[in-house]
């Protein structure tokens, strides 16, 4: 068995779960940390700017001046700007820093196909939607086709697929919205594979593809999907992909949503390949 | 016009909050440039392949929706036209320096910036005539 080979696997299935939840949200309030930082910074250089020009037409006499417009020197906007523009690095730094580390290059082999199943198997999915795994590699003892196994951290792989999962399966239950099932999908199937990328010239990649027979992509959606806050579901908040893009591209990987546009049903994570020499063979 | 009627150099803001994309385009002009705006980076690279007069400068914010700041960068070096205009990188990122960094033809700017500054940093890279 190749569990035997990893010794990542044996670890306690139930202070793993934690560790599992643990970084989920260490990554969920990251994101959303630094995107309300981008959102405020950018406001207060939006301050800045309209300030500015309203001062320079109250010096060149096209605006009244009166004299809550015209504040003395010392307290005009750009100290302002500066000072609260230091308060907010300050706090969001520190917050960061304790957030998430550098990668745990300590753990940095992630079977796909066991990432894979215990994400899956980690979902509550009450809707009882089939989700389906298929290309694990298996095909490693039975054909001799090399094993799926990314260079990223396991537990963060297992945290992106659970990202991909989860929408699939929202696509496909009744709670969010009429599902109208694809041509060639059940309504209520999820159909995970995991695939070897072979792209010329680039370095291997594996990759964990998801596909719904949901409605696919609301028209918008595709391109602001990876927006954090960005959600069309009443009750989320619109993170699972900045989340699994964030972890894919820490690996030098990527998310990736298959055929663009509305109406793709698609979800792709792909991550560098271990190189073969690398892998511990069974 | 400037003294002399020297050509006014055209500066290209890529930005898509719409406050900081109005405001900066007006300071601009005030300032003597003429300034053209976007929204987002496609937009830009089709401005940028039919436009008459190629800009002096790119102003480019680094997070966009659509096509970041770096993929357009990347797209904007591809054309032989714009393969030295000088970009600055306009940015909350606080990385926005290290990103700039060692990239030809690239400078800077942290989010939120003091106008001033903003405009000390244009004129470097983009002298008006006198
Ligand atoms: N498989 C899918 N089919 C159709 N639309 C999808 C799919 N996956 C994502 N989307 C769209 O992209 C949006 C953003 O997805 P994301 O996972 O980032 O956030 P969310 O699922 O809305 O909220 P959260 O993940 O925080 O619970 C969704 O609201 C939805 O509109
Ligand atoms: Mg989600």
């Amino acid at each position: 068995m190749r569990r035997a080979t990893t010794p990542d696997l044996e670890e306690e299935p139930r202070s793993r779960e934690a560790r599992v939840r643990r970084l989920a949200q260490a990554f969920v309030t990251d994101e959303a940390m630094a995107a309300l930082r981008h959102d405020l910074l950018s406001h207060l250089t939006g301050i800045g700017t309209v300030t500015y020009l309203l001062r320079k037409h109250v010096d060149d006499g096209e605006l009244p001046a009166t004299e809550p417009v015209k504040p003395p020197r010392e307290r005009r906007g750009g100290d302002l700007l500066r000072m609260i523009k230091e308060q907010v690095t300050a706090a969001t730094s520190k917050l960061q820093r304790r957030m998430i580390g550098a990668p745990d290059r300590a753990v940095s082999e992630a079977p796909l196909a066991a990432c894979a199943a215990r994400a899956r198997a980690s979902l509550l999915n009450a809707e009882g939607v089939v989700v389906t795994l298929t290309g694990d590699d298996d095909g490693a003892r039975m054909g001799g086709r090399l094993p799926l196994i990314a260079a990223a951290n396991d537990v963060e792989v297992e945290i992106a697929m659970g990202c991909l999962l989860e929408n699939a399966i929202e696509a496909v239950s009744s709670e969010h919205g009429d599902c109208e099932a694809s041509p060639g999908s059940s309504k209520r199937d999820v159909r995970v594979t995991l695939e070897r990328v072979t792209s010329a010239g680039d370095e291997p990649e594996v990759a964990f593809v998801v596909e719904d027979g949901g409605a696919g992509f609301d028209e918008g959606a595709s391109a602001r999907a990876f927006d954090a806050f960005y959600t069309t579901k009443k009750g989320h908040l619109g993170l699972g992909l900045t989340v699994a893009r964030r972890i894919a591209q820490r690996w030098g990987g990527s998310v990736v949503i298959e055929g663009g546009g509305p109406g793709a049903h698609r979800v792709a994570l792909r991550l560098p390949a271990l190189p073969p020499s690398r892998r511990s063979l069974p | 016009m400037t003294a002399g009627g020297a050509p006014r150099p055209t500066i290209l803001i890529i930005e898509d909050d719409e406050t900081i994309r109005e405001t900066l385009t007006q300071i601009l002009e005030d300032e003597g440039y003429v300034a053209v705006a976007a929204a987002d980076g496609r937009l830009a690279l089709s401005y940028l392949e039919t436009c008459e007069t190629a800009p002096n400068l790119i102003m480019l914010d680094l997070m966009m929706p659509t096509m970041s700041g770096l993929e357009f960068h990347a797209e904007l070096r591809r054309d032989a036209r714009y393969g030295t205009t000088p970009v600055l990188l306009v940015s909350a990122d606080a990385t926005v320096s290290e990103k700039a960094r060692g990239i030809a033809h690239v400078a800077a700017l942290k989010k939120p910036f003091d106008v001033d500054m903003l405009l000390a940093t244009v004129g470097k890279l983009c002298p008006r005539a006198t």
